[in-house]
């Protein structure tokens, strides 16, 4: 008996350990402290906060004050990281503990914590020399798709542009074949682990190595991201496969870091979803990642997260801090459809602000410790953006962030078109290096007759849709493929069905038809995307749509707007 | 050969005059809208499935059971009504499985005095359990979080069998003889008692105390009543689409 009971005292322990939480404490001021920006802040940091034009400091550049944070060490179990921008200090302990640190004359507020545990995935490993042709062309696919030989003609290659990598892990960074240059060339300008509180981040998940490798890889002639030669700060604020995590306070930290170092570039390829959040709060307000990475960009840097991947999920839109305001944030695009993966989460944010951004590629190969693999995820489409912002940076170099975020939009494929799955589409260096004629060449008509109005697309550029060709692996001996659209009319192409194996990648726009129409308050309420099958291709009639509305057809870089 | 080259078009002309196939369609005003159905939303429901032993001081040393052979299986479904972020109602329905292995002593009562090989009551019960559920973490976005069940549990034997194991002599050929008694008029049909539960989301730990007497007080079957707790793990099986939205 004695034996049963201290197994269920073995089994209840983890709920014992429940008296125990952690908690933000927020101050009402600063008041009383000291701060030098020149002695605090990295010399990019300085140059960054010059060319926005913003104040070298603010108040919310200032430390918390020390005393207060003392004070309320003496009434709770311990103290963990302190937070500048929101003048505010993480701590253990338990209710009745804040209950009288709420007391104090200087505590705003007390909110508590909670986690989540993330489990990243991984696909099969390979080597360079075993890669087939399908994968070959992925490899290339991912960066051809924003038109990397453009960037590198010009010779654009995020040279002396710092970008710091959040994210779970650098394990394998240091013997990854595709950061050799990275590594060996010192392009690594600070690490820190903010889960351990050193600096040593080469350990944990290679989720973090991968990322990097999608802005910064590269051997031999083959790019895995655009900017090889770009600066990295590298924090980590997530354990991967381990137990309880504090990864908002962690990424906050890593974020005030990243900003105290010169970052000009933020990638952060994670996000929170119904372990904190209620869907309806993903509206840039409630997360306070969210908010960080808003303020962030307040203060020069340009954040480009990953959308999230819970498109087909029950969540599906977005994920914090993807639903920040005046950050980039990244959908996923199946490289054998060339349109929206179907995990990529959707738009927009809760308050109708465009979600995803843009899009890159979501399936990538990547490099790691051990040589190379295919991954999925927006993980990946994001800092393939991120090397993307990297070269513009190295472009115009006087832009400051939010005119490169609304400049890669501009450069989008679907520009000025936009939707909730793929954003303005992919970035193209085209935009940047090219000089571009803003004139676009019709390539269909708006015939109205009798109340109906018949979009034709003009003879010259109409081009049949590509039967898009599916692959089973069902337990089958090799692979059969099959025609995707005769079995579906409604339906996005499931991703687990297609692979590498489908040797062609997409490398522009698809020859589809995207429209969408927007209500009088200027959200879009439906979207669509069609296949091409003949001349005329859509029809509607005035009187399905109510006064104010906007219909807008996009074909083939050409975009029209009917406005009822 | 024109009429069979017209009949060919002919076939040909239905398959190229379909439609557009629509590829993605998205209603945006729909994915916005906010379920009341979910872990942390007004309604939510799952099925559950536990394990636990039976053990626990008897009434006398002659209802002794063997502990680790002594089990409880659970299977059933469970709602749950939030009434805010700290408090919630709800009900289990399901089915038991309690088997006591008795303890075969010098004392043993049950069964009569007489020792077995190995002696089991099992019974099947239907059981509905009424809890108010008190969480530790009011902020915990669309997700059960941490939480304390108290609850009421009444339930109906609807099997009962008390099984006894004997083996024969090797003169009588040594065969092991495995009885069953169905029909126990010493059981009371009705049974309750309390449980508290701590769960961490779709994991729960329970402890339950049967307050009724398993055996009537018959002069016929004076039995000692069998030990009254029942402690072991539940796990909630999510509904897939509920889980986060």
């Amino acid at each position: 008996m004695t034996r049963l009971l201290s197994s269920l005292l073995l089994l209840l322990l983890p709920f014992i350990s429940v008296a125990q939480e952690k908690f933000w404490v927020f101050f009402t001021d600063k008041n009383g402290v000291d701060f030098d920006p020149y002695t605090f802040f990295d010399q990019k940091a300085i140059e960054r906060r010059l060319l926005h034009g913003i104040d070298l400091c603010d108040e919310s550049d200032f430390p918390v004050n020390t005393d207060y944070v003392a004070a309320v060490g003496e009434l709770c179990d311990s103290l963990s990281y302190s937070s500048r921008w929101f003048n505010a200090v993480a701590v253990y302990g338990n209710e009745g503990q804040m209950e009288l640190i709420r007391q104090l004359p200087f505590v705003q507020s007390v909110e508590a914590m909670d986690w989540y545990i993330s489990n990243v995935t991984e696909r099969r490993r390979i080597d360079l020399s075993d890669f087939n042709t399908g994968q070959v062309a992925l490899v290339k696919g991912q960066v051809s798709r924003m038109q990397a030989d453009k960037f590198t003609a010009a010779k654009i290659d995020g040279k002396g542009i710092r970008i710091c990598v959040i994210d779970a892990g650098f394990a394998g960074f240091t013997t990854c074949e595709a950061l050799r240059h990275t590594y060996n060339r010192d392009y690594v300008k600070d690490t820190y682990d903010f889960t351990r509180r050193d600096k040593s981040v080469y350990h944990g998940h290679s989720h973090g190595t991968m990322v990097v490798s999608c802005i910064a890889g590269k051997v031999d002639s083959i790019q895995l991201g655009l900017a090889p030669y770009a600066e990295f700060l590298l924090a980590r604020t997530e354990k991967a496969f381990s137990d309880k995590l504090r990864e908002e306070e962690n990424w906050l930290a890593a974020v005030e870091w990243a900003d105290k170092n010169g970052a000009q570039i933020i990638n952060s390829s994670l996000g929170y979803t119904s372990s904190r959040y209620f869907r309806s709060q993903m509206n840039g307000k409630a997360g306070l990642i969210s908010r960080a990475a808003t303020i962030a960009a307040h203060k020069g840097i340009l954040v480009v997260s990953s959308a999230g991947n819970e498109g087909d999920g029950a969540w599906k839109i977005v994920a914090s801090p993807g639903d920040a305001d005046s950050i980039l944030t990244v959908g996923g695009i199946n490289p054998w459809t060339g349109l929206h993966a179907t995990w990529s989460s959707y738009g927009p944010s809760t308050d109708h602000r465009l979600k995803p951004n843009v899009s890159a590629f979501g399936h990538a190969i990547v490099g790691h410790g051990q040589g190379y693999a295919e991954q999925v995820g927006t993980s990946f489409a994001s800092p393939l953006v991120a090397g993307f912002a990297a070269c513009v940076f190295q472009m115009h170099p006087d832009w400051k962030n939010m005119k490169v975020l609304s400049e890669i939009e501009s450069s989008s494929d679907l520009f000025p078109y936009y939707d909730y799955a793929h954003g303005y589409g992919v970035p193209q260096a085209g935009y940047f290096t090219d000089s571009v004629s803003t004139d676009t060449i019709p390539t269909f008509t708006i015939v109205e007759k009798e109340g109906k109005f018949s979009v034709q697309i003009d003879s010259s550029h109409y081009s049949l849709a590509e039967p898009i060709q599916g692959t089973y692996h069902r337990g089958m001996p090799g692979e059969s493929k099959y025609e995707m659209e005769s079995d579906w009319k409604q339906h996005h192409i499931p991703d687990q069905e297609l692979s590498s194996s489908s040797s062609y990648v997409y490398t522009q726009v698809p020859d589809y038809v995207f429209y969408h129409i927007e209500n009088r308050d200027g959200y879009v309420k439906q979207y669509f995307v069609i296949s091409v099958h003949q001349t005329e291709v859509l029809e509607f009639l005035r009187s399905d749509f109510t006064k104010g509305e906007k219909l807008r057809i996009w074909y083939k870089g050409f975009m029209k707007t009917i406005e009822f | 050969m024109k009429i069979r080259a017209i009949l060919f078009l002919a076939v040909l002309i239905p398959v190229y005059s379909f439609g557009q196939n629509i590829i993605i369609k998205q209603d945006v005003l729909a994915d916005q809208e906010e379920s009341n159905y979910g872990p942390n939303k007004k309604y939510y429901k799952s099925t559950f499935t536990g394990l636990g032993l039976l053990f626990g001081k008897p009434d006398a040393t002659g209802s002794a059971i063997n502990g680790y052979k002594s089990f409880y299986y659970e299977s059933g479904s469970r709602k749950k009504r939030q009434m805010g972020s700290f408090f919630a109602i709800g009900r289990d329905l399901s089915l038991n499985f309690r088997s006591f292995s008795i303890k075969q002593n010098d004392s043993k009562t049950f069964g009569g005095i007489a020792q077995h090989k190995a002696e089991r009551l099992f019974n099947i019960n239907g059981n509905l359990l009424i809890y108010t559920r008190y969480n530790f973490k009011p902020k915990r976005g669309n997700q059960l979080g941490k939480y304390l069940d108290l609850a009421g549990y009444v339930e109906y034997a609807m099997i009962t069998r008390h099984v006894v194991t004997d083996k024969l002599d090797e003169a009588l050929g040594g065969n092991t003889i495995k009885s069953y008694y169905r029909g126990l008029p010493y059981l009371n049909k009705w049974n309750y008692g309390v449980t508290a539960r701590l769960g961490f989301r779709h994991m729960l730990l329970f402890c339950q105390y049967r307050f009724s007497d398993m055996f009537n007080r018959s002069p016929q079957f004076p039995y000692q009543e069998l030990p009254r707790f029942c402690a072991g793990i539940c796990f909630d099986v999510p509904d897939e689409f509920s889980r986060d939205r």
